[in-house]
């Protein structure tokens, strides 16, 4: 397994352990249509569901702005699925920020685990076209950290609208 | 999902598939999208309201998934039924089963025995009505498509079409011009009919009433052909169940009191091989006319559709002849204006010749037309098609 696989794991973990917390349900899809994961709230009315494109990297940067933001190079591939805004269901970026060595991805605590350093969202939804050929450097806010609260409120507004945005 | 073509199932074709499944909606959304819920276990799924969306495809495989596993169905039986809405067609099933077939396997020689023996059951029935439809055997077996086969038993699946017009090129038919029954559907009505009269009798079957019940199936237009191919189905050492089941396409209203489903058992093989045995040969002659004299009337109103079978006696040649024939209710009332008048009659439709045993027959199924001889009798039976059917046979009993 490489170091790629590895990360693509670790983001699947994280994303799912949060999904476990909060009593959503998740699949992969057999075919490709440019999405990682599908979690389900079942306990909603209307079982809303989000794609989620699930990345993770070791190299990224921070930047300070008005507010703090990731700064990632997508694959173009990646992010003409993600800007489409003619689809049934809300789809997101996932990104797994991790530190470059392995070992201390995950640190066992009493009574407690610990993983570094976190995942986030952002929805890409209707951003402009690129003439990109290779990647496009997108910003997720450090704000949007997905969480359990953070997966609650999505799905709230998903069972509701139909929609994120 | 190859098999499926995504852009030929559309918005409101999957919106009426749920339906007929009993699935609602419980909310839809500005964007365009309905969220459907199941009868079952409340399952949801949602389904945009026009193919226009860029994971329209994605939403198709979803409604595959969820239903399989809500209606508790194979995703391939999904895709079938799915494929079935948009052709616009019957489907018709056959299920061979037995111990030594395995899974996802069917050998070449059983595949050809399974594939033949539908397409001469299939124009058993077109045949049955191809005198009241020109052109029908060639347009209705163009028109047929073969489904995929099924992981697990043999199963054929042929998509049969409806066909309301003979004469034009279209292959599809639009899902609002089906009024009415439609030649194609009296075909499949015929086909599934065929199959389970055949049926009746094989539970009626024993040595002594055997000849009659063969004459029964002859009088509905079975061939030698068809009864060899129905006897290969039940496989080489007949040791295998078989059933046919029609699933009727919903642009077209579904028969009411129609049965759609027969079984055969591995025990019906014996006695299909005897009707086999029994039945030696049969020998067609399409669109002739006889002149003769009546001799017996029988009418049978428990059909769906009053018949009566007439007896005539007929020189052909120098042999005398006697020909069941089965006529509608006109038909009839002429047959028995002549019987009373004691006239000759003139007589059209498909004359078959049956040897069953030692025995010859001779029917006629589907009388086109009757027409009463006024005066004497001056033309003899001099057609070249009937003087080669009957010089072929030793002697005639009657």
């Amino acid at each position: 397994m490489d170091l790629n696989h590895q990360m693509e794991l670790m983001n699947v973990s994280m994303t799912t352990a949060i999904c476990a917390q909060i009593g959503c349900t998740w699949s992969k899809r057999e075919q490709d249509f440019g999405i990682d994961l599908q979690i389900h709230g079942e306990t909603f009315e209307t079982d809303p569901q989000i794609d989620f494109q699930l990345k993770a990297t070791t190299k990224f940067s921070i930047i300070n702005e008005k507010n703090s933001v990731i700064k990632y190079a997508l694959d173009v591939k990646n992010y003409r699925d993600l800007i489409k805004t003619n689809v049934r269901k809300p789809r997101l970026l996932c990104l797994a920020i991790l530190p470059k060595d392995p070992k201390i991805w995950i640190k066992q605590h009493p009574y407690q685990i610990e993983l570094k350093y976190g995942i986030y969202w952002v929805d890409l939804k209707g951003q402009p076209s690129t003439s990109n050929s290779e990647t496009i450097t997108i910003s997720i806010p450090l704000s949007n950290k997905l969480d359990s609260i953070a997966l609650t409120n999505l799905m709230e507004v998903v069972n509701e609208k139909g929609a994120i945005s | 999902m190859k098999t499926l073509d995504y852009n030929l199932v559309k918005a409101d074709a999957l919106e009426y598939f749920l339906l007929s499944y009993g699935w609602v909606v419980v909310k839809s959304f500005k964007n365009g999208v309905d969220v459907w819920k199941s009868k079952r276990n409340q399952k949801k799924v949602w389904v945009p309201k026009d193919c226009t969306f860029d994971d329209y495809e994605e939403a198709i495989e979803e409604v595959i998934d969820v239903l399989a596993f809500e209606e508790q169905l194979s995703s391939e039986e999904v895709v079938l039924r799915l494929k079935q809405l948009y052709l616009a067609k019957d489907l018709l099933q056959i299920r061979v089963d037995a111990s030594d077939i395995k899974s996802g396997n069917i050998s070449f020689n059983d595949g050809v025995h399974v594939f033949n023996s539908l397409k001469d059951i299939m124009l058993g029935a077109v045949k049955e009505l191809s005198g009241s439809f020109k052109g029908l055997k060639s347009k209705f077996m163009l028109d047929t498509d073969l489904g995929q086969t099924a992981v697990g038993s043999y199963i054929v699946n042929a998509y049969l079409p409806l066909l309301n017009e003979l004469d034009t090129d279209s292959k599809q038919l639009q899902l609002d011009n089906l009024d009415g029954e439609t030649i194609g559907r009296k075909v499949n009505k015929t086909l599934i009919n065929r199959l389970i009269k055949l049926k009746k009798i094989i539970d009626h079957y024993s040595d002594t009433n055997s000849n009659v019940l063969i004459q029964e199936l002859l009088t509905i237009g079975y061939t030698k052909q068809e009864c060899n191919a129905v006897e290969k189905l039940f496989g080489e050492v007949g040791n295998r169940d078989w059933q046919v089941k029609v699933l009727w396409s919903h642009v077209q209203q579904e028969p009411s009191n129609q049965v759609s489903f027969v079984e055969f058992s591995k025990n019906d093989a014996v006695i299909v091989r005897k009707i086999s045995e029994k039945l030696k040969s049969t020998d067609v002659r399409e669109g002739v006319s006889i002149f003769a004299r009546v001799v017996g009337l029988k009418r049978d109103h428990a059909l769906e559709e009053t018949t009566g079978t007439v007896t005539i006696k007929s020189d052909i040649g120098d042999i005398e002849c006697t020909i069941k024939a089965e006529m509608d209710d006109v038909c009839y009332a002429i047959a028995n204006d002549a019987h009373k008048r004691k006239k000759y009659v003139k007589i059209e439709g498909n004359l078959l010749k049956a040897r069953i045993g030692k025995l010859k027959r001779f029917f006629m199924r589907k009388v086109t037309s009757v027409e009463v001889v006024e005066g004497d009798l001056d033309i003899l039976n001099e057609d070249p098609q009937l003087l080669l059917l009957v010089s072929n046979s030793d002697s005639v009993e009657n």
